[in-house]
């Protein structure tokens, strides 16, 4: 392999562990927050994706207000599925694993019957190329990483420096406690739900442009965002942004020299072995136990 | 002889009704039927090695079809090669799947390629302190590629199209050896009886015992001085070899496996057949798999002259039964009715005791 075709893998390689953690930041803010594995994640990036075509490409609208319209709609959905369905099943996993199941398997059935198995195309907001000597990069991709670390950021803001935020941590440390202090923590449990469903939302509407837009978007982002949150963890979104690079970085890669499936199968297992040499995550913040 | 009787649990007599019902169903019925019950036997196998794994053990792995879909493609691969099916484009195998040249070598490898499987995610997983739902979605994950990896694999799995061999026979491969229907019903129901005995024992079996301590207290197991994690580790290498041995089954019932036998699809489906059944009594397994598959081949010959669509309508009716069944009966169907068994014994017993005035009264 050359020099040149290296660094675009590099580089592609890059900008797609941005795009993965932006596709799984949803994911881990709900596991890392209220230990819900939410198995609609994947279903919801699909109904983003969906949003984003009929606003941007159909209704013609900005791309930004694509992806708030995708990112409220997601929340609202949210809202309802925490009320209505998970808020029954805190602390039970099987329960939660087969509910949220249940429901992405609604909304992909759904979304089948809606628009029908014909995959949608949406354009390139920007369509740009940019090249540094043989390595080229696509302008939207420049723009997705710009996106995922604006939504990162965001995120650590909102958790960290808002009041809200700080509700959200002290229930999550401390449940009893945080009822105490009067705080509705019934309320902070729908608010987080809704906010990681409206990140998948809106990661949904990011990544319509560089993929087809069909009933199953979902599943073929399934396995990485899931390996993702295994290796990074919960406890820090650094670790979550780490383990995407690791893994986006050796997929790309190792698919350079032989196949995406071939690539998977190596990171699943290396993912395997360093969750049992590291089972809290790759960067874990020290916690008293 | 009554009191015995009276204390057999009820599910044990569901089973002997079910196992009645399944030995005297191809006396009456017609060769469809009996060939779909095959299949559905097979699935029963199926749904029976993951409930020890998840109903007894609390291991949820949703990426047991892995296991299913690795049996069944050994003894796949091993027929087209014996039988040089016309896609095939390689000489010989490769050294790790020699012993598929052969019909028995075929049949040992279908149960053993699952166990090794199982036993290299058990070693990783079970041996740190990694939480279980951590389990549940590398499971996950490797189903989600394991899937891709079939179809990847055409030169040995013939990709998206899948194997075609020959179908009724429990060890060759030749069209002559082949059973009727009605014959290889037995075969089945056969290895259906006896894995379900090999349950039934090993969970009356002192390990039966420590695994039912690990669903309910790990760490408390731990302080009494056993290893949680070579528990956890051999049941999930014999569920991981059960499933194989499914998968084998299904696969001579079906005359055929394509990549849908080892992805996300059945395993999942798997997981709510026993959800539907009620985890932790072998019972549910069982009948949450006859229920729901019965159901689906009634429905799908019911309504495929009015639309083409029908599985894409089921699969959504599946969701809304997920959900009915986690809000309204979590224990799953056989599971209620095991629990308000208990209840009305145990009330029954707290009325003896105090008509007898005194808990020396000899309940």
């Amino acid at each position: 392999m050359s020099l040149s075709m290296l660094s675009q893998l590099l580089v592609s390689g890059l900008s797609g562990s941005f795009v993965l953690l932006l596709t799984s930041l949803g994911l881990v803010i709900i596991l890392g927050y209220m230990k819900v594995v939410n198995l609609a994640h994947t279903e919801m990036l699909m109904a983003g994706a969906y949003i984003c075509y009929y606003a941007f490409q159909v209704a013609k609208l900005p791309f930004v207000a694509a992806l708030a319209i995708a990112f409220a709609a997601s929340f609202l959905f949210g809202v309802v599925i925490e009320r209505l369905i998970i808020c029954h099943f805190y602390g039970k996993m099987s329960e939660t694993l087969l509910a949220t199941y249940a429901i992405s398997m609604l909304l992909k059935q759904g979304a089948l019957l809606l628009f029908g198995k014909n995959y949608k195309k949406v354009d390139y907001p920007t369509s740009e190329v940019f090249t540094f000597g043989s390595v080229y990069i696509e302008s939207y991709k420049v723009v997705l990483v710009g996106i995922s670390i604006l939504v990162l950021a965001f995120t650590f803001f909102f958790i960290h420096k808002t009041k809200i935020g700080r509700k959200i941590r002290s229930t999550t440390q401390n449940r009893s406690m945080t009822e105490c202090l009067g705080i509705d923590t019934k309320r902070v449990d729908t608010i987080t739900f809704s906010y990681g469903m409206g990140l998948a939302g809106l990661a949904g509407a990011a990544i319509a442009p560089i993929s087809t837009v069909t009933y199953s978007l979902g599943e073929s982002w399934l396995t990485n965002t899931f390996m993702n949150v295994v290796m990074g963890g919960v406890s820090s979104l650094f670790g979550t942004f780490a383990s995407s690079v690791i893994i986006q970085e050796s997929i790309s890669v190792i698919s350079g020299l032989s196949n995406s499936v071939t690539a998977q199968i190596i990171v699943l297992l290396v993912v395997i072995v360093i969750v049992r040499l590291k089972p809290e995550g790759l960067f874990t913040s020290k916690e008293r136990r | 002889m009554r009191e015995r009787l009276k204390k057999i649990p009820v599910n044990k007599y569901i089973d002997l009704a079910l196992f009645l019902f399944l030995v005297t169903f191809p006396l009456y019925q017609k060769t469809y039927w009996i060939y779909v019950m095959s299949g559905i036997m097979a699935y029963m196998i199926f749904a029976l090695s993951l409930d020890l794994l998840w109903g007894y053990t609390g291991l949820m792995s949703m990426g047991h079809s892995v296991l299913f879909g690795a049996g069944g493609y050994m003894v796949g691969i091993s027929c087209a090669y014996l039988s040089e099916a016309s896609w095939i484009k390689y000489d010989r195998l490769p050294w790790f799947l020699t012993p598929l040249s052969s019909e028995i070598g075929a049949f040992i490898m279908a149960l053993v390629v699952p166990g090794i499987i199982a036993l290299f995610i058990g070693l990783f997983m079970f041996s740190g302190k990694i939480r279980g739902v951590f389990f549940s979605l590398i499971t996950l994950a490797l189903a989600g590629i394991a899937e891709l990896f079939v179809i990847n694999q055409s030169t040995y799995t013939h990709g998206d199209s899948g194997i075609t061999i020959t179908s009724r026979t429990v060890l060759s491969n030749s069209a002559d050896k082949r059973m009727t229907d009605f014959g290889f019903y037995f075969v089945v129901f056969a290895f259906l009886l006896a894995a379900y005995l090999l349950c039934v024992l090993l969970m009356k079996s002192r390990t039966g015992k420590v695994l039912k301590a690990v669903r309910e207290n790990e760490s408390r197991l731990q302080f009494l001085g056993y290893k949680p994690a070579s528990f956890k580790l051999f049941i999930f290498v014999v569920s991981g070899m059960m499933a194989g041995l499914s998968g084998v089954l299904f696969v001579r019932v079906q005359g055929s496996i394509n990549y849908t036998a080892i992805g996300i699809n059945l395993a999942t489906l798997v997981l709510v057949w026993v959800a539907v059944g009620g985890r932790g009594n072998l019972t549910g397994a069982m009948v949450g798999t006859i229920l729901l598959q019965v159901a689906e081949t009634i429905l799908n010959s019911t309504f495929s002259n009015i639309s083409a669509d029908f599985a894409q309508y089921w699969k959504l009716a599946l969701g809304v039964i997920i959900l009915i069944i986690v809000f309204f009966i979590p224990k799953g169907f056989v599971g209620t009715l095991v629990e308000a068994e208990q209840r009305r014994k145990d009330r029954n017993r707290k009325e003896r005791i105090l008509r007898k005035g005194g808990v020396n009264g000899n309940g």
